[in-house]
């Protein structure tokens, strides 16, 4: 009992989704959900930078060095934002948040073009194993 | 071709222009050479005829002196021999010359180049004989007096013939002098005539030239106005093509996405279903309607190239519109997971030839798209039947969200997607162009508007008897 307990402390992370393809949300969510991550599920650019405000509100009084999220999933093509904005907003607000980008765009046009993708963003291809993607956030 | 034609027209005038001037120089010349080559040749043959007069005059003074010499006497034999001899001399002179002046008067009669001149020198003969007569008399009575002694009425008749060879001499050199200057006018007039001829000509030439001038600058006026109108016109193409090439540009990148996103969830689905953190049915589902998507996607840009091509193939039938309305929405109905109400009010029926798979395609897509967009409400699907202008009006209006003003414009434009916030099963925003470009090969037409009271309507329009549509234009 200790030890999973010991174990659930150390290993839940908290996770923020975004992404507009219903079958690949819940498919992100019940691998990481199984993996013991905490998911936040964001359907668009909005509506994650929504989540990742409120919640960075919450912790900012804790501790400076610590993120909201200890990664921010993202998709690229999404409605209203698009997932380099995002990731550009969320760096301006917290310039160490690990982001992660899962995208089908072409994401090597994407980074080459200067001044798109932060160079701290790591990127994920797709389409793409669950458990590579589980590997590269645990990683 | 125009500035071909312009060109070739401005060198023939300049051409024509050049060659004018040019023989109006030539002509000019040749007049005044030809006028100055008949004055001196006219001053030529009159000035040896005042010379012989002047001979004659001379000669005949000679004469006379001599004549009174002998007459006077009181002189030695050895002067009055001398003076006798000068006198017969004298005479002889004067006949030669006469004769010399009558031979003149006839190469000049001969010669002449006008019947006028031909005149003047008959004349100018006739003087002559005048002359001669004179002087044969004056010869004559001369030499009657030289042979009698002292006879007052003979020297007087001899004074009285040689004052009139005297005059008739001056009056031949006046008259001569007259002609000469008369025919040196003539040939004067005539020229002027032909210098008037020459202005004229010059003239015509000037106002050719100005007016080719006017003609010229006209046209590079036009020119310039043609050349700014295909400018224009080369820039609007261009547009047009860079608005083209953006557009396929588009298509190709938001084609691709929409073809490459549901790929991953594919392979979720397998990779879940083997590890077992979801049943197989689950799985299974989930990947049929993936595929389903994908079917759809692929027929849909096809179509969609179809329709830019204008090859939208039709496979008409007559068939009853309310049958075939009420058949899509009962379908839709079976399917329908919401609190949505779909209603029909349908007009008398009426039989109407078009393409069963394809008229159901545009109302699903009208019908789905309201379905999309509200939540709880009714969607209304009305057909009107329009004998006057030989249409049916199909109507489907909602009470949802209604279309965001910014997409409105464009709503039936090639990826329109709407925008709205509770859009959770994304379109691949190809639906209201595939409509539009059907109805259109139908030959009616699709519009758009948003209901006062929310929510959004849309209206097609369907040919009751079968017109020419873009579709048999075509294939």
């Amino acid at each position: 009992m200790y030890e999973l307990t010991h174990e659930n402390l150390k290993m839940t992370l908290n996770i923020l989704i975004a992404e507009d393809n219903a079958f690949t949300v819940s498919q992100y969510t019940k691998i990481l959900e199984k993996n013991g991550y905490s998911v936040t599920v964001a359907r668009d650019g909005q509506e994650c930078l929504e989540k990742y405000t409120h919640e960075l509100g919450k912790t900012e009084f804790e501790s400076l060095d610590k993120n909201p999220f200890d990664v921010v999933l993202l998709d690229n093509n999404m409605p209203k934002k698009s997932g380099v904005e995002v990731a550009k907003e969320i760096l301006d607000k917290r310039p160490n948040q690990r982001i992660i980008f899962a995208s089908a765009y072409d994401i090597n046009s994407l980074l080459k073009a200067p001044g798109t993708i932060p160079e701290s963003v790591e990127v994920l291809e797709k389409p793409f194993s669950l458990n590579t993607m589980i590997s590269k956030i645990q990683a | 071709m125009f500035a071909g034609k312009t060109s070739f027209k401005i060198s023939g005038t300049v051409g024509i222009i050049i060659l004018l001037l040019g023989i109006t120089i030539l002509f000019g010349t040749y007049q005044m050479s030809k006028v100055s080559k008949e004055i001196i040749s006219i001053s030529q043959e009159y000035e040896p005829l005042q010379n012989i007069l002047g001979e004659i005059r001379y000669h005949q003074a000679n004469q006379v002196a001599n004549f009174e010499k002998i007459k006077a006497g009181q002189i030695s034999e050895n002067d009055l021999d001398r003076a006798k001899e000068e006198f017969w001399s004298s005479n002889t002179i004067v006949k030669s010359s006469i004769v010399q002046g009558k031979k003149l008067a006839e190469t000049g009669y001969n010669m002449a180049p006008t019947d006028s001149v031909g005149s003047d020198f008959k004349q100018i003969h006739k003087m002559f004989s005048d002359i001669e007569q004179s002087h044969n008399e004056f010869e004559s009575m001369a030499k009657d007096a030289l042979g009698s002694t002292q006879d007052g009425f003979l020297l007087k008749q001899v004074t009285l013939k040689e004052n009139q060879i005297k005059d008739e001499i001056d009056s031949t050199s006046n008259d001569i002098k007259k002609l000469n200057e008369q025919s040196i006018n003539a040939i004067e007039g005539h020229e002027r005539g032909w210098l008037t001829v020459q202005i004229g000509i010059m003239i015509v030439v000037g106002v050719i030239a100005i007016s080719l001038r006017h003609f010229i600058h006209q046209n590079n006026a036009e020119l310039k106005k043609e050349i700014e109108s295909k400018t224009l016109e080369l820039q609007d193409a261009n547009k047009k093509l860079r608005d083209l090439d953006k557009l396929k540009n588009d298509f190709i990148s938001i084609a691709s996405h929409e073809l490459k996103s549901p790929i991953q969830p594919i392979f979720g689905f397998a990779e879940l279903a083997q590890s077992g953190d979801i049943d197989q049915k689950e799985a299974w589902d989930g990947v049929t309607t993936l595929a389903k998507k994908l079917q759809e996607l692929a027929n849909d840009v096809l179509d969609v190239t179809r329709i830019d091509s204008n090859r939208l193939t039709l496979y008409h039938e007559k068939l009853r519109i309310n049958e075939l309305i009420l058949d899509t929405t009962r379908m839709l109905k079976t399917g329908l997971n919401k609190n949505v109400k779909i209603i029909e009010e349908l007009d008398t029926d009426s039989e109407i030839t078009l393409d069963r798979a394809r008229v159901e395609q545009v109302l699903r897509n009208l019908i789905n798209n309201s379905i999309k967009f509200t939540e709880n409400g009714t969607i209304k699907i009305k057909t009107l039947v329009n004998k006057k202008s030989d249409e049916l009006l199909v109507t489907v209006s909602d009470t949802g969200l209604g279309i965001p003003e910014d997409i409105l414009p464009n709503i039936f434009g090639k990826f329109v997607t709407k925008g709205h916030e509770s859009e959770n099963q994304g379109g691949n925003g190809l639906g209201l162009f595939l409509c539009k470009g059907i109805i259109a090969a139908h030959g009616g037409k699709i519009t758009a508007r948003n209901n006062k009271e929310g929510g959004a309507t849309f209206e097609f329009t369907l040919p009751l008897s079968q017109r020419k549509t873009v579709d048999s234009l075509t294939s």
